[in-house]
Parts: structure tokens; sequence; C-alpha cells
């Protein structure tokens, strides 16, 4: 099926191109999702939500980007939008646990590790990996995670967040800089336990 | 000065970490990256750490999603399309919508005009009206009453 086709079949609402498109895009969806918010059954979910957006609003699409671009973007706001709210529960749930005088222990899922990790250490590089991502720049974040999880182009990145090639580099670089000096940090801490 | 310059190789393996991995490195680059790593033991236990830190973006790469998950997604559409949750944009929609949208326009300002020809017909027969008092208030001699101060007072 032509991408054509497949709009004009999703304006429609036609079964075959709702199924044409879960079927070729809601892995990409998932996993573009998953390598953000960190669990599977979140991106999962949020997925579904996705594909709902855009058989809802495909008959204000442009076409002005390619429609994976533009199913790129709505993925993306959707999982900062969850990542967003995550954060403001997690927020309330330690303000609840204080008050209620309680120790909190980690909050939230996304402190949970969803990787079928074997050893203990494992668990502890992902979480750090992971605490070095989120604490990025926003911008640097999506640019990083893009790319090196999605393993998109600079130039599909550059469509994605509307941005020129340059930015696009710069971003990842300054992403890595960061990432590196952290992660330099940890080891130095890591290094220190081990002695 | 040994010692200083280790230290500045220390750094240069610190900031070349991703692109050491990424085998971005020029061969030179590389060559005296290696080399490093060749007598400094703190630096290869970086380079480890930091291997090992990457593989994760390998793991997290490969983690599959429920195999499931596209048949209870076309559920879940086909229930919300049932029950009209998500607006059909069809051919009648997408031209009657903005038909209707333009039909509105243009009766409204059509409607604003002929208020607009309305009202300003009738300040002029009020102009005119007054116009025809002053002319009768000259024919019959009717002076305006004025005070101290010389302003006129108008009866009406």
């Amino acid at each position: 099926m032509t991408e054509h086709a497949l709009i004009d079949g999703l304006i429609t609402q036609n079964k075959d191109a709702i199924q044409y498109l879960v079927h070729h895009y809601q892995k990409n969806v998932i996993k573009t999702a998953y390598y953000f918010v960190d669990n599977m059954q979140d991106a999962e979910d949020l997925s579904q939500d996705v594909l709902l957006e855009i058989l809802r609003s495909i008959g204000r699409y442009k076409k002005e980007s390619s429609l994976n671009t533009w199913i790129y973007r709505i993925t993306v706001n959707k999982s900062l939008d969850h990542l967003r709210r995550q954060k403001r529960r997690n927020i309330f749930q330690t303000l609840e646990s204080f008050l209620q005088g309680t120790t909190h222990e980690k909050i939230g899922k996304n402190l949970e590790p969803s990787v079928t990790d074997t050893t203990h250490e494992d668990k502890e590089k992902k979480k750090i990996l992971d605490i070095a991502v989120n604490s990025l720049p926003e911008n640097q974040r999506i640019a990083f995670i893009l790319n090196k999880y999605d393993e998109l182009t600079y130039k599909e990145i550059a469509e994605i967040m509307n941005l020129s090639i340059s930015s696009i580099e710069s971003l990842i670089h300054r992403a890595k800089m960061k990432l590196q000096n952290k992660l330099v940090n940890y080891f130095s801490e890591y290094a220190k336990g081990i002695k | 000065m040994q010692k200083a310059s280790n230290k500045l190789d220390c750094d240069f393996i610190r900031d070349n970490l991703f692109s050491y991995q990424e085998n971005k490195l020029s061969g030179e680059k590389k060559q005296m990256f290696e080399d490093h790593l060749l007598i400094c033991h703190k630096c290869t236990q970086l380079v480890q750490y930091f291997k090992s830190i990457s593989k994760i973006f390998e793991a997290k790469r490969s983690d599959e999603p429920n195999p499931f998950i596209e048949t209870r997604t076309i559920q879940r559409i086909e229930a919300e399309l049932k029950h009209g949750n998500i607006p059909a944009f069809t051919f009648s929609h997408r031209i009657f919508q903005p038909l209707l949208v333009s039909i509105i326009i243009f009766v409204a300002s059509l409607i604003g005009f002929s208020l607009g020809k309305e009202v300003d017909k009738e300040i002029s027969i009020n102009l005119l009206r007054q116009n025809d008092i002053q002319t009768m208030k000259s024919d019959l001699y009717i002076t305006d009453f004025m005070d101290e101060n010389n302003t006129i007072f108008n009866n009406h």
C-alpha cells in the first residue's frame, strides 16, 4: 500500500488501511516510546494512544513531512507527556509518603528496570545509564535517543525535530559529552566501591 | 613532565569514549587511545566499564513488545470507532464543513452590511431633521437660549 493510499484509507476509516497502519507502524512506535519511557507495558499503551491520535487527526495531516516523520513526532510528544505526568505523580507520591511519615522507597515504575537483566550489577548499570540519559536537557535527550537507540540519521532527526542538521549534530555532540562526564563520575564512585 | 602528559592522555581517553566506542576516531587518534590503555590501568577499567554500559543500548534495542499487542490494538480501535470516539473525515465531511463555514461567513457579512446601511440611513435622516429644525427656527426668528457664558441651550 502506498503512503497516499494509506492516508486516504485512514481518512475514510477503511479497515484494511487501519490494519496496515497497525501492522507496519506499531512496532516502531512501541520501540521509540520504550526508549523514552523505559517500560514496555507503558510503551505498548502509549503506542495505542499514538495510533488513535493518528486516526483522529489524519484529516489535518498536511503532508509537509512524510507520514513516518509525522508519526515519530506524535510518538515523541506522547512519550514526553507521559514522562511529565509520571514525574508529577512521583512528586505527589513522595510528598504523600513524606507527610505520612513512611520511608519512601523508589517510587514509580520508571526506576524499576524492565529489561530481564541477569545480574544485580547489570541492573545497577542500566539504572545509572537511564538516570544519566534522563538528566539531559529535553532536546539533547530526544536527539540522542532517536540517534543512539532508534538509529535514525541526523537528517531524519532534523525533520522530526524541525531543526537544521547542524543543530542536531551539535545537540548529539553535547549530549554525548555530558553523558561521558556523568558516566566517568559514576565510574569513579564505582571504582571506589570495588576497592 | 611525564605525569602531566599522562594526565593529558587520561583526559583524551575520557573525552573520546563515545568516539572510540563508535569507531569514529582517526587512525592516529585510535592508536594514541590504545597506546595509553596499555600503560594506564585506570583508563582500561574505565573503557571496559563504558563498554559494558554501552551494551545496555544494544540490550534495550533487542527488547521485543508483546506479540499480541497488534490484535489488542485493532480491537481497541474498533471499539473506539464503534462508540464514535474517532470523527470520520469522509469526502462529504471534508467538502461540507468548509462550505458551511464559508456560507456562514458570507451570510454574516451580508447581514452586517445591510445593518450598517440601515444605521447610516437613520443617521442621515436625523441630520436632515436637525437641519429642518434649524431652518424652521431661523424662519420663525426663534433664537437659541444662551447663559452668561454664551453656551447655547438646546431645547430638544
